[in-house]
Protein backbone atom coordinates (compact mmCIF):
# COMPACT_ATOMS: atom_id res chain seq x y z
CA UNK A 1 0.00 0.00 0.00
CA UNK A 2 0.98 3.01 -1.09
CA UNK A 3 2.17 5.53 2.04
CA UNK A 4 0.30 9.26 0.88
CA UNK A 5 0.57 11.97 2.61
CA UNK A 6 -1.43 13.95 -0.08
CA UNK A 7 -4.86 11.80 -0.40
CA UNK A 8 -7.08 12.29 -3.10
CA UNK A 9 -8.91 15.46 -1.81
CA UNK A 10 -5.09 17.50 -1.36
CA UNK A 11 -5.19 17.58 -5.23
CA UNK A 12 -5.55 21.73 -4.84
CA UNK A 13 -2.30 21.44 -2.38
CA UNK A 14 0.10 19.48 -4.79
CA UNK A 15 -1.21 21.45 -7.87
CA UNK A 16 0.07 24.07 -5.81
CA UNK A 17 3.46 22.84 -5.07
CA UNK A 18 3.91 21.69 -8.72
CA UNK A 19 5.52 24.66 -9.54
CA UNK A 20 8.12 24.36 -6.57
CA UNK A 21 8.58 20.77 -7.79
CA UNK A 22 9.51 21.27 -11.42
CA UNK A 23 12.23 23.59 -9.78
CA UNK A 24 13.09 21.58 -7.84
CA UNK A 25 13.08 23.37 -4.68
CA UNK A 26 11.02 21.23 -2.51
CA UNK A 27 12.40 18.97 0.44
CA UNK A 28 13.38 15.95 -0.31
CA UNK A 29 10.61 13.87 1.62
CA UNK A 30 7.99 16.36 0.69
CA UNK A 31 9.52 15.55 -2.96
CA UNK A 32 8.58 11.78 -2.31
CA UNK A 33 5.57 12.39 -1.33
CA UNK A 34 4.36 14.36 -4.51
CA UNK A 35 5.50 11.94 -6.57
CA UNK A 36 4.24 9.24 -4.52
CA UNK A 37 0.66 11.14 -5.38
CA UNK A 38 1.52 11.43 -8.89
CA UNK A 39 1.68 7.79 -9.41
CA UNK A 40 -1.64 7.32 -8.62
CA UNK A 41 -3.59 10.59 -9.64
CA UNK A 42 -3.98 11.10 -13.17
CA UNK A 43 -5.59 14.83 -13.01
CA UNK A 44 -2.38 16.18 -11.23
CA UNK A 45 -0.01 14.52 -13.58
CA UNK A 46 -1.64 15.89 -16.93
CA UNK A 47 -1.34 19.16 -14.67
CA UNK A 48 2.22 18.06 -14.44
CA UNK A 49 2.45 17.83 -17.82
CA UNK A 50 0.79 20.84 -18.61
CA UNK A 51 3.34 22.55 -16.33
CA UNK A 52 6.51 21.43 -18.22
CA UNK A 53 5.25 21.92 -21.26
CA UNK A 54 4.49 25.72 -20.39
CA UNK A 55 7.76 25.80 -18.40
CA UNK A 56 9.74 24.75 -21.94
CA UNK A 57 7.44 27.74 -24.00
CA UNK A 58 8.00 30.49 -21.78
CA UNK A 59 12.07 29.50 -21.64
CA UNK A 60 12.27 29.32 -25.02
CA UNK A 61 10.31 33.25 -25.61
CA UNK A 62 11.76 34.95 -22.80
CA UNK A 63 15.29 34.88 -23.50
CA UNK A 64 16.30 37.77 -25.30
CA UNK A 65 19.72 38.94 -26.14
CA UNK A 66 21.36 42.27 -25.99
CA UNK A 67 21.60 43.33 -30.12
CA UNK A 68 25.07 43.48 -30.71
CA UNK A 69 25.61 47.64 -31.32
CA UNK A 70 24.11 47.97 -27.69
CA UNK A 71 26.03 44.83 -26.34
CA UNK A 72 29.68 46.82 -27.60
CA UNK A 73 28.51 50.31 -26.41
CA UNK A 74 27.21 48.82 -23.12
CA UNK A 75 30.58 49.27 -20.85
CA UNK A 76 30.54 53.08 -22.58
CA UNK A 77 27.44 53.89 -21.31
CA UNK A 78 27.98 52.23 -17.98
CA UNK A 79 30.79 54.49 -17.75
CA UNK A 80 29.30 57.31 -18.73
CA UNK A 81 27.19 56.89 -15.90
CA UNK A 82 29.61 56.27 -13.39
CA UNK A 83 31.31 59.25 -13.83
CA UNK A 84 28.55 61.33 -13.66
CA UNK A 85 27.77 59.50 -10.74
CA UNK A 86 31.16 60.47 -9.35
CA UNK A 87 31.06 64.12 -10.50
CA UNK A 88 31.45 66.55 -7.71
CA UNK A 89 28.98 66.52 -4.87
CA UNK A 90 26.22 67.91 -6.22
CA UNK A 91 23.84 69.71 -3.40
CA UNK A 92 20.69 70.04 -6.17
CA UNK A 93 17.77 67.84 -6.30
CA UNK A 94 19.28 64.99 -7.98
CA UNK A 95 21.97 64.52 -5.48
CA UNK A 96 19.88 63.97 -2.61
CA UNK A 97 17.69 62.00 -4.95
CA UNK A 98 20.58 59.72 -5.07
CA UNK A 99 21.39 59.54 -1.41
CA UNK A 100 18.03 58.80 -0.63
CA UNK A 101 17.91 55.89 -3.53
CA UNK A 102 20.26 53.82 -1.56
CA UNK A 103 18.89 54.38 1.96
CA UNK A 104 15.37 54.32 1.08
CA UNK A 105 14.52 54.38 4.84
CA UNK A 106 16.42 57.58 4.92
CA UNK A 107 12.95 59.55 3.83
CA UNK A 108 11.14 57.26 6.28
CA UNK A 109 13.73 58.21 9.01
CA UNK A 110 14.06 61.76 7.70
CA UNK A 111 10.13 61.94 8.27
CA UNK A 112 9.83 60.36 11.64
CA UNK A 113 12.57 62.88 13.10
CA UNK A 114 10.80 65.99 10.95
CA UNK A 115 7.22 64.59 12.25
CA UNK A 116 8.23 63.75 16.00
CA UNK A 117 9.91 67.10 16.34
CA UNK A 118 6.97 69.32 14.83
CA UNK A 119 4.64 66.88 17.13
CA UNK A 120 7.12 67.60 20.11
CA UNK A 121 6.87 71.72 19.38
CA UNK A 122 3.12 71.47 18.89
CA UNK A 123 2.65 69.64 21.99
CA UNK A 124 5.07 72.14 23.62
CA UNK A 125 2.27 74.98 23.14
CA UNK A 126 -0.46 72.98 23.09
CA UNK A 127 -0.08 71.08 26.46
CA UNK A 128 1.55 74.41 28.04
CA UNK A 129 -0.84 75.32 30.27
CA UNK A 130 -1.91 79.44 30.08
CA UNK A 131 -2.59 80.52 33.50
CA UNK A 132 -5.46 82.80 33.03
CA UNK A 133 -5.09 86.30 35.21
CA UNK A 134 -6.41 85.62 38.18
CA UNK A 135 -9.49 87.32 38.55
CA UNK A 136 -10.46 86.34 42.44
CA UNK A 137 -8.02 86.81 44.95
CA UNK A 138 -10.86 84.18 46.27
CA UNK A 139 -9.57 80.61 46.78
CA UNK A 140 -9.32 78.86 43.65
CA UNK A 141 -9.55 75.04 45.35
CA UNK A 142 -6.40 75.15 46.77
CA UNK A 143 -4.94 75.92 50.15
CA UNK A 144 -3.51 79.30 50.58
CA UNK A 145 -0.06 78.19 51.34
CA UNK A 146 1.47 81.46 49.76
CA UNK A 147 4.62 81.76 52.10
CA UNK A 148 6.91 85.01 52.07
CA UNK A 149 9.80 83.13 53.44
CA UNK A 150 11.89 86.04 53.72
CA UNK A 151 11.60 89.93 52.43
CA UNK A 152 13.81 93.21 53.04
CA UNK A 153 13.93 96.84 51.63
CA UNK A 154 16.45 98.85 49.75
CA UNK A 155 18.70 101.48 51.21
CA UNK A 156 15.93 103.66 50.09
CA UNK A 157 12.72 101.91 50.76
CA UNK A 158 11.41 99.83 53.77
CA UNK A 159 8.46 97.19 53.22
CA UNK A 160 5.65 96.09 55.56
CA UNK A 161 3.89 92.86 55.52
CA UNK A 162 0.30 92.18 55.81
CA UNK A 163 -2.71 89.74 54.54
CA UNK A 164 -6.28 90.79 53.41
CA UNK A 165 -8.70 90.72 56.34
CA UNK A 166 -9.36 87.25 54.85
CA UNK A 167 -6.19 86.37 55.29
CA UNK A 168 -5.92 84.84 51.87
CA UNK A 169 -3.51 86.91 50.25
CA UNK A 170 -0.02 88.34 50.84
CA UNK A 171 0.95 91.54 50.68
CA UNK A 172 4.15 93.09 50.34
CA UNK A 173 4.23 96.91 50.43
CA UNK A 174 7.14 98.96 49.32
CA UNK A 175 7.40 102.65 51.49
CA UNK A 176 9.73 104.32 49.72
CA UNK A 177 11.83 107.29 51.70
CA UNK A 178 11.45 110.87 50.76
CA UNK A 179 14.35 112.49 48.70
CA UNK A 180 15.89 114.87 49.92
CA UNK B 1 14.44 57.72 -20.62
CA UNK B 2 14.94 59.40 -17.69
CA UNK B 3 15.31 56.66 -14.90
CA UNK B 4 12.56 57.26 -12.28
CA UNK B 5 14.28 56.84 -9.41
CA UNK B 6 13.12 57.84 -6.15
CA UNK B 7 9.99 55.84 -4.77
CA UNK B 8 8.30 56.55 -1.88
CA UNK B 9 6.43 53.36 -2.13
CA UNK B 10 9.37 51.37 -0.83
CA UNK B 11 6.76 48.95 0.59
CA UNK B 12 4.23 48.62 3.80
CA UNK B 13 7.48 48.38 5.80
CA UNK B 14 8.76 51.54 5.92
CA UNK B 15 5.48 53.03 5.99
CA UNK B 16 4.87 51.36 9.01
CA UNK B 17 8.32 51.61 10.86
CA UNK B 18 7.59 55.31 10.36
CA UNK B 19 4.08 54.74 12.36
CA UNK B 20 5.43 52.51 14.87
CA UNK B 21 7.99 55.14 15.85
CA UNK B 22 5.75 58.00 16.10
CA UNK B 23 3.09 55.95 18.21
CA UNK B 24 6.03 54.67 20.49
CA UNK B 25 7.70 58.57 20.83
CA UNK B 26 3.91 59.75 21.33
CA UNK B 27 3.35 58.90 24.99
CA UNK B 28 6.68 60.13 25.69
CA UNK B 29 6.25 63.77 24.41
CA UNK B 30 5.17 65.35 27.80
CA UNK B 31 8.07 63.95 29.99
CA UNK B 32 10.66 64.38 26.90
CA UNK B 33 9.15 67.98 27.21
CA UNK B 34 9.56 68.22 31.04
CA UNK B 35 13.43 66.14 31.10
CA UNK B 36 15.06 69.36 29.52
CA UNK B 37 14.47 71.69 32.24
CA UNK B 38 12.01 72.50 34.59
CA UNK B 39 10.04 75.48 33.70
CA UNK B 40 7.97 78.14 35.23
CA UNK B 41 5.36 79.91 33.89
CA UNK B 42 5.46 83.55 35.12
CA UNK B 43 2.55 86.20 34.94
CA UNK B 44 2.42 89.64 36.47
CA UNK B 45 -0.68 91.94 36.08
CA UNK B 46 0.63 95.63 36.66
CA UNK B 47 -2.32 97.62 38.44
CA UNK B 48 -2.38 101.54 38.80
CA UNK B 49 -3.49 102.35 42.00
CA UNK B 50 -4.82 105.92 42.77
CA UNK B 51 -8.14 107.57 44.83
CA UNK B 52 -8.28 109.36 40.76
CA UNK B 53 -12.12 108.55 38.98
CA UNK B 54 -10.99 106.52 35.96
CA UNK B 55 -12.60 104.18 33.59
CA UNK B 56 -14.41 101.32 34.85
CA UNK B 57 -12.15 98.24 35.01
CA UNK B 58 -12.29 94.99 33.03
CA UNK B 59 -15.08 93.12 34.06
CA UNK B 60 -13.08 90.18 34.39
CA UNK B 61 -11.05 91.94 36.82
CA UNK B 62 -13.81 93.23 38.96
CA UNK B 63 -13.45 90.26 41.84
CA UNK B 64 -9.42 90.62 41.86
CA UNK B 65 -9.86 94.41 42.26
CA UNK B 66 -12.89 94.32 44.77
CA UNK B 67 -10.33 92.27 47.07
CA UNK B 68 -7.33 94.47 46.37
CA UNK B 69 -9.12 97.34 47.69
CA UNK B 70 -10.15 95.52 50.40
CA UNK B 71 -6.67 95.86 51.31
CA UNK B 72 -5.11 98.25 50.05
CA UNK B 73 -6.72 102.16 50.46
CA UNK B 74 -7.29 103.11 47.26
CA UNK B 75 -10.49 103.71 44.96
CA UNK B 76 -9.06 103.13 41.75
CA UNK B 77 -6.90 100.20 39.92
CA UNK B 78 -6.21 100.64 36.35
CA UNK B 79 -4.42 97.55 34.33
CA UNK B 80 -1.71 98.45 32.90
CA UNK B 81 0.14 95.69 31.71
CA UNK B 82 -0.13 91.87 32.09
CA UNK B 83 3.02 90.71 30.91
CA UNK B 84 3.62 86.63 31.45
CA UNK B 85 6.92 84.36 30.55
CA UNK B 86 8.51 81.25 30.66
CA UNK B 87 11.52 80.69 32.57
CA UNK B 88 13.44 77.61 33.65
CA UNK B 89 14.36 77.49 37.46
CA UNK B 90 17.81 79.42 38.31
CA UNK B 91 17.09 81.73 35.38
CA UNK B 92 15.58 85.32 36.13
CA UNK B 93 12.79 86.74 34.14
CA UNK B 94 12.69 90.58 33.69
CA UNK B 95 9.93 92.60 33.14
CA UNK B 96 9.56 96.74 32.26
CA UNK B 97 7.72 98.35 35.36
CA UNK B 98 6.10 101.94 34.40
CA UNK B 99 7.81 104.92 36.92
CA UNK B 100 11.23 105.36 38.71
CA UNK B 101 13.40 108.82 38.12
CA UNK B 102 15.30 106.68 34.84
CA UNK B 103 13.16 106.30 31.93
CA UNK B 104 12.79 101.98 31.40
CA UNK B 105 14.65 101.94 34.77
CA UNK B 106 12.29 100.22 36.94
CA UNK B 107 12.42 96.17 36.47
CA UNK B 108 10.49 93.68 37.85
CA UNK B 109 12.89 90.09 38.15
CA UNK B 110 11.38 87.22 39.04
CA UNK B 111 13.60 83.64 39.54
CA UNK B 112 12.33 80.53 40.28
CA UNK B 113 14.85 79.32 42.87
CA UNK B 114 13.34 75.62 43.02
CA UNK B 115 10.12 73.38 42.39
CA UNK B 116 8.90 70.94 45.14
CA UNK B 117 6.02 69.55 44.43
CA UNK B 118 3.25 72.04 44.01
CA UNK B 119 5.23 74.67 45.48
CA UNK B 120 7.48 77.20 43.83
CA UNK B 121 9.94 78.89 45.07
CA UNK B 122 10.54 82.78 43.78
CA UNK B 123 12.74 85.26 44.43
CA UNK B 124 10.77 88.47 43.52
CA UNK B 125 13.20 92.00 43.01
CA UNK B 126 12.04 95.06 42.86
CA UNK B 127 14.95 97.07 40.73
CA UNK B 128 14.98 100.71 39.83
CA UNK B 129 17.99 103.35 38.70
CA UNK B 130 18.57 106.33 40.46
CA UNK B 131 20.54 109.37 39.01
CA UNK B 132 23.09 109.73 41.80
CA UNK B 133 25.54 112.59 41.36
CA UNK B 134 25.16 112.39 37.08
CA UNK B 135 24.92 108.54 37.13
CA UNK B 136 22.82 105.87 36.24
CA UNK B 137 22.83 103.68 39.87
CA UNK B 138 20.49 100.49 40.42
CA UNK B 139 18.92 99.98 44.09
CA UNK B 140 16.79 97.42 44.98
CA UNK B 141 13.36 98.35 45.92
CA UNK B 142 12.24 95.23 47.26
CA UNK B 143 13.83 91.76 47.88
CA UNK B 144 12.00 88.95 48.91
CA UNK B 145 11.62 85.07 48.78
CA UNK B 146 8.68 83.39 48.08
CA UNK B 147 6.81 80.36 48.38
CA UNK B 148 3.86 79.79 45.98
CA UNK B 149 1.59 77.45 45.11
CA UNK B 150 1.86 76.57 41.25
CA UNK B 151 -1.59 77.76 40.03
CA UNK B 152 -2.81 78.83 43.46
CA UNK B 153 -3.20 82.25 44.91
CA UNK B 154 -0.57 85.02 43.84
CA UNK B 155 1.42 87.31 45.83
CA UNK B 156 0.89 91.14 46.06
CA UNK B 157 4.26 93.35 45.52
CA UNK B 158 2.61 97.01 45.78
CA UNK B 159 3.72 100.34 46.75
CA UNK B 160 6.51 102.04 44.24
CA UNK B 161 5.22 105.28 43.29
CA UNK B 162 4.00 106.30 39.59
CA UNK B 163 1.98 109.57 38.17
CA UNK B 164 -0.67 109.86 40.77
CA UNK B 165 -1.05 106.82 42.76
CA UNK B 166 1.37 103.60 43.42
CA UNK B 167 1.81 100.29 41.51
CA UNK B 168 0.28 97.49 42.84
CA UNK B 169 1.97 94.10 40.93
CA UNK B 170 -0.18 90.96 41.20
CA UNK B 171 2.52 87.96 40.98
CA UNK B 172 1.15 84.45 40.02
CA UNK B 173 3.35 81.07 39.21
CA UNK B 174 2.74 77.71 37.79
CA UNK B 175 4.96 74.95 36.82
CA UNK B 176 3.51 72.83 34.05
CA UNK C 1 25.72 30.94 -19.13
CA UNK C 2 29.15 28.97 -19.98
CA UNK C 3 31.04 29.50 -16.61
CA UNK C 4 29.66 27.11 -13.88
CA UNK C 5 28.87 28.65 -10.87
CA UNK C 6 31.69 28.20 -8.54
CA UNK C 7 34.25 29.41 -11.06
CA UNK C 8 32.41 32.21 -11.68
CA UNK C 9 31.95 33.31 -7.70
CA UNK C 10 35.33 32.89 -7.32
CA UNK C 11 36.39 34.94 -10.13
CA UNK C 12 33.36 37.17 -8.92
CA UNK C 13 35.00 38.12 -5.55
CA UNK C 14 38.42 38.58 -6.90
CA UNK C 15 36.88 40.50 -9.39
CA UNK C 16 35.14 42.67 -7.19
CA UNK C 17 38.13 43.18 -4.84
CA UNK C 18 40.04 44.41 -7.86
CA UNK C 19 37.30 47.03 -8.29
CA UNK C 20 37.23 47.90 -4.67
CA UNK C 21 40.59 48.65 -4.89
CA UNK C 22 40.26 51.37 -7.63
CA UNK C 23 40.70 48.74 -10.38
CA UNK C 24 37.75 49.66 -12.77
CA UNK C 25 39.03 47.25 -15.85
CA UNK C 26 38.09 44.11 -13.53
CA UNK C 27 34.46 46.02 -13.02
CA UNK C 28 34.52 45.99 -17.03
CA UNK C 29 34.93 42.36 -17.07
CA UNK C 30 32.35 41.70 -14.46
CA UNK C 31 29.60 43.82 -16.82
CA UNK C 32 30.48 42.29 -19.90
CA UNK C 33 29.92 38.86 -17.92
CA UNK C 34 26.50 39.64 -16.48
CA UNK C 35 25.46 42.09 -19.08
CA UNK C 36 23.57 39.68 -21.07
CA UNK C 37 21.35 38.88 -18.27
CA UNK C 38 20.56 42.15 -16.43
CA UNK C 39 19.63 43.68 -19.66
CA UNK C 40 17.15 40.42 -20.17
CA UNK C 41 15.80 40.50 -16.43
CA UNK C 42 15.31 44.41 -16.84
CA UNK C 43 13.95 43.92 -20.34
CA UNK C 44 11.17 40.78 -18.92
CA UNK C 45 10.06 43.35 -16.22
CA UNK C 46 9.77 46.25 -18.45
CA UNK C 47 9.18 45.43 -21.68
CA UNK C 48 10.84 47.75 -23.52
CA UNK C 49 14.35 47.70 -24.78
CA UNK C 50 15.24 51.53 -24.47
CA UNK C 51 13.98 51.49 -21.01
CA UNK C 52 15.60 47.99 -20.31
CA UNK C 53 19.36 49.14 -21.67
CA UNK C 54 19.27 52.43 -19.59
CA UNK C 55 18.19 50.59 -16.33
CA UNK C 56 21.02 47.58 -17.02
CA UNK C 57 23.52 50.14 -17.00
CA UNK C 58 22.42 52.34 -14.53
CA UNK C 59 22.55 49.27 -12.39
CA UNK C 60 25.37 48.83 -13.37
CA UNK C 61 26.96 52.26 -12.51
CA UNK C 62 25.19 52.30 -9.32
CA UNK C 63 26.99 48.73 -8.77
CA UNK C 64 30.19 50.85 -8.94
CA UNK C 65 29.71 53.36 -7.20
CA UNK C 66 28.51 51.74 -4.23
CA UNK C 67 30.89 48.68 -4.30
CA UNK C 68 32.63 49.42 -1.20
CA UNK C 69 29.01 48.48 0.38
CA UNK C 70 28.88 45.20 -1.36
CA UNK C 71 30.27 42.63 1.89
CA UNK C 72 29.97 39.49 -0.48
CA UNK C 73 27.67 37.78 1.78
CA UNK C 74 25.61 37.01 -1.57
CA UNK C 75 26.98 36.74 -4.73
CA UNK C 76 27.51 39.91 -6.77
CA UNK C 77 25.61 38.83 -9.66
CA UNK C 78 22.43 38.65 -6.35
CA UNK C 79 23.41 42.20 -5.45
CA UNK C 80 23.52 43.54 -8.90
CA UNK C 81 20.27 41.61 -9.66
CA UNK C 82 18.98 43.14 -6.09
CA UNK C 83 19.45 46.57 -7.84
CA UNK C 84 18.64 45.90 -10.92
CA UNK C 85 15.19 44.40 -10.00
CA UNK C 86 14.08 47.37 -7.66
CA UNK C 87 15.15 49.84 -9.92
CA UNK C 88 13.17 48.10 -12.76
CA UNK C 89 10.21 48.12 -10.79
CA UNK C 90 10.88 51.31 -9.62
CA UNK C 91 10.33 52.09 -13.71
CA UNK C 92 7.18 50.25 -14.00
CA UNK C 93 5.35 52.14 -11.14
CA UNK C 94 6.50 55.04 -12.15
CA UNK C 95 5.12 54.53 -15.76
CA UNK C 96 2.48 53.69 -13.81
CA UNK C 97 1.57 50.59 -16.28
CA UNK C 98 0.79 47.05 -15.71
CA UNK C 99 0.78 45.53 -18.56
CA UNK C 100 3.98 47.22 -20.39
CA UNK C 101 4.04 46.17 -24.29
CA UNK C 102 4.72 49.39 -25.79
CA UNK C 103 3.83 49.83 -29.67
CA UNK C 104 7.29 50.87 -30.50
CA UNK C 105 8.77 48.04 -28.79
CA UNK C 106 10.91 45.93 -31.17
CA UNK C 107 10.97 42.93 -28.75
CA UNK C 108 12.29 41.75 -31.70
CA UNK C 109 9.49 39.17 -31.89
CA UNK C 110 6.63 40.45 -30.32
CA UNK C 111 3.69 41.99 -32.17
CA UNK C 112 0.57 42.12 -30.86
CA UNK C 113 -1.71 39.31 -32.90
CA UNK C 114 -5.00 39.07 -32.96
CA UNK C 115 -5.46 35.43 -31.28
CA UNK C 116 -8.04 33.29 -34.00
CA UNK C 117 -10.79 31.62 -32.90
CA UNK C 118 -9.73 28.84 -34.44
CA UNK C 119 -5.86 28.17 -33.64
CA UNK C 120 -3.51 25.84 -35.71
CA UNK C 121 -3.48 22.83 -34.24
CA UNK C 122 0.36 23.94 -33.76
CA UNK C 123 1.74 27.39 -34.01
CA UNK C 124 4.64 28.56 -35.74
CA UNK C 125 7.40 28.88 -33.27
CA UNK C 126 7.35 32.79 -33.61
CA UNK C 127 4.06 32.69 -33.27
CA UNK C 128 4.10 30.81 -29.80
CA UNK C 129 6.63 32.45 -28.30
CA UNK C 130 5.00 36.34 -29.48
CA UNK C 131 1.83 34.84 -27.73
CA UNK C 132 4.14 33.72 -24.64
CA UNK C 133 5.38 36.97 -24.99
CA UNK C 134 2.65 38.84 -25.06
CA UNK C 135 0.85 36.57 -21.92
CA UNK C 136 4.23 37.54 -19.77
CA UNK C 137 3.91 41.34 -20.45
CA UNK C 138 0.20 41.12 -18.92
CA UNK C 139 1.80 39.89 -15.71
CA UNK C 140 2.33 42.25 -13.10
CA UNK C 141 5.71 43.45 -12.59
CA UNK C 142 6.88 41.47 -9.73
CA UNK C 143 5.79 38.15 -10.69
CA UNK C 144 7.50 38.65 -14.59
CA UNK C 145 10.80 39.73 -12.75
CA UNK C 146 10.21 36.28 -10.24
CA UNK C 147 9.62 34.57 -13.65
CA UNK C 148 12.40 35.51 -15.07
CA UNK C 149 14.75 35.03 -12.55
CA UNK C 150 14.00 31.20 -12.09
CA UNK C 151 12.84 30.06 -15.54
CA UNK C 152 16.05 32.51 -17.48
CA UNK C 153 18.59 32.67 -14.88
CA UNK C 154 18.01 29.64 -13.30
CA UNK C 155 18.31 30.97 -9.88
CA UNK C 156 16.95 29.30 -6.75
CA UNK C 157 13.73 30.63 -4.55
CA UNK C 158 16.53 31.43 -1.92
CA UNK C 159 18.66 33.74 -4.54
CA UNK C 160 15.53 35.15 -5.60
CA UNK C 161 13.60 35.99 -2.43
CA UNK C 162 17.34 37.52 -1.05
CA UNK C 163 16.75 39.68 -5.05
CA UNK C 164 13.78 40.32 -4.39
CA UNK C 165 13.57 41.09 -0.50
CA UNK C 166 10.60 39.24 -0.15
CA UNK C 167 10.12 35.36 1.40
CA UNK C 168 10.49 31.70 -0.19
CA UNK C 169 6.65 31.21 0.62
CA UNK C 170 6.45 34.85 -1.55
CA UNK C 171 8.63 33.65 -4.62
CA UNK C 172 6.92 30.39 -4.58
CA UNK C 173 3.23 32.05 -4.13
CA UNK C 174 4.30 34.64 -7.09
CA UNK C 175 5.83 31.82 -9.61
CA UNK C 176 2.64 30.15 -9.10
CA UNK C 177 0.70 32.60 -10.08
CA UNK C 178 2.36 34.03 -12.70
CA UNK C 179 2.23 30.26 -14.62
CA UNK C 180 -1.41 29.88 -13.94
CA UNK C 181 -2.28 33.57 -15.47
CA UNK C 182 -0.28 32.19 -18.15
CA UNK C 183 -1.71 29.06 -18.46
CA UNK C 184 -4.77 30.44 -18.68
CA UNK C 185 -3.97 33.33 -21.04
CA UNK C 186 -2.35 30.70 -23.55
CA UNK C 187 -5.39 28.36 -22.90
CA UNK C 188 -5.03 25.58 -25.27
CA UNK C 189 -1.22 26.47 -26.36
CA UNK C 190 -0.17 25.04 -22.90
CA UNK C 191 -1.99 22.00 -22.77
CA UNK C 192 0.20 18.81 -23.21
CA UNK C 193 1.10 17.42 -26.71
Amino acid sequence: MKALLFGRSDCSTVVQRLGAYVDGQLHANRQKQLEAHLGDCQRCTAELQRLLTLRDHIRGSLAVSLPGEDAARFWDNVERKIHKAKAPPRWGVDRFREMFWFYPKLWWASAAVLGTTVLLFTADLVLRPSIPPPTSLAPMGVPPRTVVESVEGGPNSSVVLFSTPDQQLKIIWVLERERS
Amino acid sequence: MTTQRFHLASGWRGRGLVIVLILVLLPFLRPIHLAAAPTVVLQAQIFLASNQPGAAPDARLAGLIAQLRKAIPYSNFLLLAAPSGRTEVGKVWRTELPGGEVQRGRVLELTPMAIDRAAIQIQARVVQARIVQGKSVSETLVDTTLKLQSGGLPVVIGGPQYQNGVLVIVISASAP
Amino acid sequence: MGSTPERETTDDHELVLRTKLGDRSAFEILVSRYQDRAYNVAYQILRHHEDALDVAQEAFARAYVSIARFQGKAGFYTWLYRILVNLAIDQTRARGRHNPVPRDDPEREVALREMTADPAATLETKELRQQIARAVACLPADQRAALTLREIDGLSYQEIARIMKCSNGTVMSRLYAARQKLQRILGHYAKAQ
